[in-house]
């Protein structure tokens, strides 16, 4: 076992591409990190690189405290779990499994109760004589996790394994795979551009963006704590409401104004963003936590407000998303925006220019009664809102 | 595979197939040298060595030629057999193969079955008798002969390779034709043909190599006659020059010419026509 | 329009069928509808000259082959006389010895070359677009001509003698297409000097084949090149293998342009190939019969390779599918 470190690691391909900048980030021994981010952001070159097999352009690379950017991809003892599973296609279940033990010369017989004891684990007993190709998706990717536990690696790196699966064998295998890794306590490096994920599997998430880490830690306190708006948009589905807005001093009370509403912040508020408490017309991004917009009930009398008009209902079972369009200044950073035009800032810029309402979409309880097209005031708990610069998108914190 | 770093290693495998491929250049190299000597002891006392006094008179002896009939007319010859045995390859094979190809059943499984085999069968064999029968009929020595006969030994080639394109190729074209209420003769010519284009480019680069190379056949069917393509009126003409090495290297350095400019522009088309068909 | 709509609609179901299936239903379907259909009588062009041009005369030179023809008047049947004569001696023997000789010689060499051509040629280098485009070159230029070339360089004052004795080899100098012993193979190399290209282009297409996560995924499993070529590349390459395998064998069998321009079959028939003896019995001699059964040996030769690469595909396709 060993831990990972990236210090400043830069890659830059042949053609100028800088797919990853300035890369710090340490994995601890035995941890489980999810790399995730939008396509293209450099999660996959991340991992290549720790496989050795992209080169690196600039920084250090260490696995167990040894620096590995020189080391060739069969000798930094890291096992892949490759995007397509990269199964050899004229090698049984059992040869591919057995694959990296054969290559390193290790006893045939040791090979034999290795491989079969891995085959055990994973369920493959009665797959072992067959070919990859008349393997359903869920087996081979077992397969190729396999292939993966049988060295004993120091460090395990995973290229969106589950990308291939469908959405029911992905959770199920999702779960397979944490409890696995928690089993064998290995140090692992997963990647997905899938935030779900990215929040349910691992100890430590890292969020990227065009090469660069937003932020990276325990993922509830990045769900709590975005760092900027790429993060707090990225993290959490439904994403996190965002409106622009500014505060105003209002008889020694601090006031956010959004549109025509006026939003008194709660003690507890301007405790937790002193930055935003005694400020007279400062312009702020907010953003609310779906769960956070609630329907007004007797508990929360003293919260603030916000009006607006129900334009859908989606009923999940337990949750109903309820989409609200409030009359307010939308956010059109490019962070943001990236996100919105599915990665393209152009073209969300061009979806929400002009409109002069937000689409909130709150989690109410699915016993609660909205009707689309009805006007709902939702109770807003003001020490949970998130607060960020407008220009700078970083989250205001103290 | 970027994760071959470019090392010392790869810069010595890189040197060393440059190596390999100018050894590989080292008869062409010898081809346009000696065609440019004047003869004598420079073609044998120092055939790498770069002459003091270069000439293209070999060039000109050679396009003379010689009884047998000159360059010229060779590569007439050449252009006027191949073009028409290739436009005739493509009009009546892309029919045949697409008439195969759609209507499928037991009689489409054995004709291609039989064109398959026909894809292996030596030219050697048939050939005699074509030889006896060709020459009853006349077509011995004839343009129309030497057309017949190409069409019809390419002809499984040709089918094969449009068969390999026409089973990856939709059926939604020609359905959205049929359903717009075109006869077939109409959806063949303006929907299906100009899709096969890439087959047809195929098609055209290989048979048309194949007969523009071809030796064989023309030995047999037009030798020492007026109509004899290229290869033929080199190979006379080399036996008559005996050892003028110079003069020979400049016929067969004319001969070569346009397939080296057909190269150096369809270079991509031609490697993935050889790769490709043989693939199908 | 109801007959427009009806069709669309028979469409569109066959259209979630699998393709094969699909096809077949969708003739059935259309059973009936007479001018719809394609027309069979659209495959009588090409199939009356390849009949005319290949299949009956290939039936017909056979049955000459058991004939003493001589290429006109009237044919004798003389049953298996021209095939004894072909093995009585060693002399008569030779076209089929140099032949089988060549073509395993050629399928080795060109195979060997050209899949290392193809695996030196790799992503890596920066010339690679360009060597690839000169090994391959040669493939293209008439046999016939480029043969001349060769003939010159292994001349006897030719410029390979003449580099032999610059390296102090003269003792190796020798009429290179003069030797009894050396003309099969002085013809051999430049075979593979003009067709190693092809071997190699399709080796290339196979290797552009093979999913480059499969050679990755054995490298970070710590398999040495030498080891991932040989259980990883080297299967998976399996059908290029084969293709090429029938390719060059059946090229060589029926080389006939490089011997005519390299040695005329000689010296005294050294190299003398089946290729080359039917033209000489036949077109030469006027032995049309002793020719004819030349060449349905040859004929032979070259449908069994094909046959048993055939063969090795389905077995092939159905091992890969067990
Ligand atoms: N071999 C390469 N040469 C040049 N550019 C490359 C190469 N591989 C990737 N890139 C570029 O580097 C950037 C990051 O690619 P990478 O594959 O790491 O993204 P990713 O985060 O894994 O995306 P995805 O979620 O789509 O897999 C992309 O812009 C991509 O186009
Ligand atoms: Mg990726």
């Amino acid at each position: 076992m060993a831990s990972v470190t990236y210090r400043a690691v830069d890659k830059i391909y042949g053609d100028g591409l800088h797919a990853v900048r300035q890369l710090s980030l340490d994995i601890p021994d035995g941890a489980f990190t999810v790399l995730v981010g939008p396509s293209g952001c450099g999660k996959t070159t991340a991992l290549r690189m720790c496989a050795g097999l992209e080169e690196i352009s600039g920084g250090e690379l260490l696995v167990g405290g040894e620096v590995i950017n020189r080391l060739d991809p069969g000798k930094r003892d890291v096992a892949m779990v490759f995007q397509n599973y990269a199964l050899y296609p004229h090698m049984s279940v059992f040869e591919n499994i057995a694959f990296p033990l054969r290559a390193t010369h290790v006893p045939a017989a040791e090979i034999k109760t290795r491989v079969e004891r891995v085959i055990e684990l994973l369920d493959l007993r009665e797959h072992a004589k067959r070919k990859p190709g008349n393997l359903s998706g869920g087996q081979r990717q077992r397969v190729a996790m396999g292939r993966a536990i049988v060295r004993q690696p120091k460090v395990f790196l995973m290229d969106e394994p589950l990308s291939n699966l469908d959405a029911k064998l992905r959770v199920q295998m999702r779960a397979e795979i944490s409890q696995l890794q928690h089993e064998l306590g290995v140090t692992t490096l997963y990647v997905t551009h899938d935030q779900t994920e990215a929040m349910t599997m691992g100890s430590q998430m890292a969020v990227m963006r065009k090469g660069v880490l937003q932020q990276a830690g325990a993922p509830q306190d990045i769900y709590n704590d975005p760092a900027n708006l790429f993060v707090a948009e990225f993290v959490g589905s439904p994403a996190m409401t965002l409106f622009a807005g500014h505060t105003e001093l209002d008889n020694g009370r601090t006031v956010l104004v959004l549109g025509q509403q006026r939003l008194e912040l709660a003690e507890g508020a301007l405790a937790r963003h002193p930055a935003v408490g005694r400020n007279n017309g400062r312009r702020v991004v907010v953003g609310i936590r779906p769960e956070h917009m609630q329907p007004p009930g007797a508990a929360d009398s003293g919260r603030a407000r916000l009006r607006g008009k129900v334009t859908l209902v989606e009923p999940l079972g337990p949750q109903q998303l309820v989409h609200v369009d409030v009359e307010a200044e939308p956010v059109v950073s490019d962070a943001v925006l990236e996100i919105a035009g599915d990665g393209d800032a152009e073209a969300g810029r061009a979806n929400r220019r002009g409109t002069a309402a937000v689409r909130a979409v709150a989690a109410f309880d699915s016993r609660v009664n909205v009707q689309a097209g009805s006007e709902i005031e939702l109770a807003i708990p003001t020490e949970e809102l998130h607060f960020f610069d407008p220009d700078t998108g970083m989250a205001l914190r103290g | 595979m970027s994760y071959y770093r470019y090392t010392p290693r790869t810069l010595l495998r890189e040197l060393v197939m440059v190596l390999i491929g100018l050894a590989w250049m080292v008869p062409i190299f010898l081809l346009l040298n000696v065609s440019i000597k004047p003869g004598g002891f420079e073609v044998y006392g120092s055939p790498f060595a770069v002459t003091s006094k270069p000439t293209l008179s070999n060039y000109s002896t050679a396009w003379q030629g010689s009884a047998v009939g000159s360059l010229g007319h060779g590569f007439v010859n050449s252009a006027i057999i191949t073009s028409i045995s290739v436009a005739l390859l493509i009009a009546i094979g892309s029919l045949t193969a697409y008439t195969i190809a759609r209507r499928g059943g037991r009689a489409s499984r054995l004709l291609t079955g039989l064109f398959t085999f026909g894809l292996a069968l030596p030219v050697q064999l048939g050939t005699i008798p074509l030889f006896a029968e060709m020459r009853k009929l006349g077509l011995v020595g004839t343009y129309s002969g030497m057309v017949i006969i190409y069409v019809g030994l390419l002809m499984p080639l040709t089918i094969f390779l449009y068969m390999g394109f026409l089973r990856s190729l939709p059926l939604d074209y020609e359905q959205a034709a049929r359903v717009d209420g075109a006869s077939p003769l109409r959806i063949f010519f303006r929907v299906v043909f100009p899709l096969l284009r890439p087959a047809t480019g195929t098609v055209a680069i290989l048979c048309g190599l194949i007969i523009w190379n071809d030796f064989f056949t023309p030995l047999i069917f037009l030798g020492g006659n007026s109509h004899a393509t290229l290869p033929v009126v080199i190979y006379g003409f080399v036996a008559g020059l005996g050892t003028e090495w110079n003069i020979i290297f400049a016929a067969v350095a004319i001969s070569v010419a346009p397939l080296v400019i057909f190269f150096i522009f369809a270079q991509r088309q031609l490697i993935r026509g050889y790769s490709g068909g043989i693939k199908a | 329009m109801a007959i427009v709509a009806g069709e669309s609609s028979a469409g569109a179901v066959q259209e979630r069928r699998p393709p094969e299936g699909g096809r077949r239903d969708r003739l059935r379907l259309r059973r009936g509808d007479g001018p719809r259909r394609v027309p069979w009588v659209w495959i009588l062009p090409g199939l009356v000259v390849a009949v005319a041009i290949q299949f009956y005369p290939v039936l017909s030179g056979s049955y000459y082959a058991f004939t003493s023809w001589s290429g006109i008047g009237p044919s004798h049947w003389v049953g298996l006389k021209n095939f004894s004569a072909i093995f009585s001696n060693s002399q008569a023997l030779g076209p089929l010895v140099h032949t089988l000789e060549l073509g395993f010689a050629f399928v080795i060499i060109a195979n060997v070359l050209g899949l290392a051509l193809a695996v030196g040629l790799g992503n890596a280098l920066r010339t690679r677009n360009f060597l690839r485009a000169l090994f391959f070159a040669p493939v293209v230029l008439t046999p016939l001509a480029t043969s001349y070339i060769w003939a010159y360089i292994f001349q006897y004052t030719g410029p390979l003698n003449n580099v032999l004795s610059a390296l102090g080899l003269g003792s190796l100098q020798q009429a290179w297409l003069g030797s009894p012993t050396w003309a099969l193979w002085t013809i051999l190399v430049v075979l593979v000097w003009q067709n190693a290209g092809l071997s190699m282009v399709i080796y290339l297409a196979g290797l552009q084949a093979i999913p480059s996560e499969l050679d990755e995924a054995a490298a970070v499993d710590g398999a040495s090149a030498a080891y991932r070529f040989r259980r990883v590349t080297l299967p998976m390459l399996m059908p290029a293998i084969l293709i090429n395998l029938t390719l060059t064998m059946i090229y060589a069998l029926r080389v006939f342009d490089q011997i005519l321009a390299l040695t005329n079959g000689g010296p005294f028939g050294a190299s003398d190939t089946l290729a080359t003896a039917v033209w000489k019995q036949t077109f030469v001699n006027d032995n049309y019969g002793y020719g004819a059964a030349l060449a349905l040996l040859l004929t032979v030769m070259v449908l069994l390779i094909a046959a048993a690469q055939w063969g090795l595909v389905g077995w092939f396709n159905r091992r890969a599918s067990a």
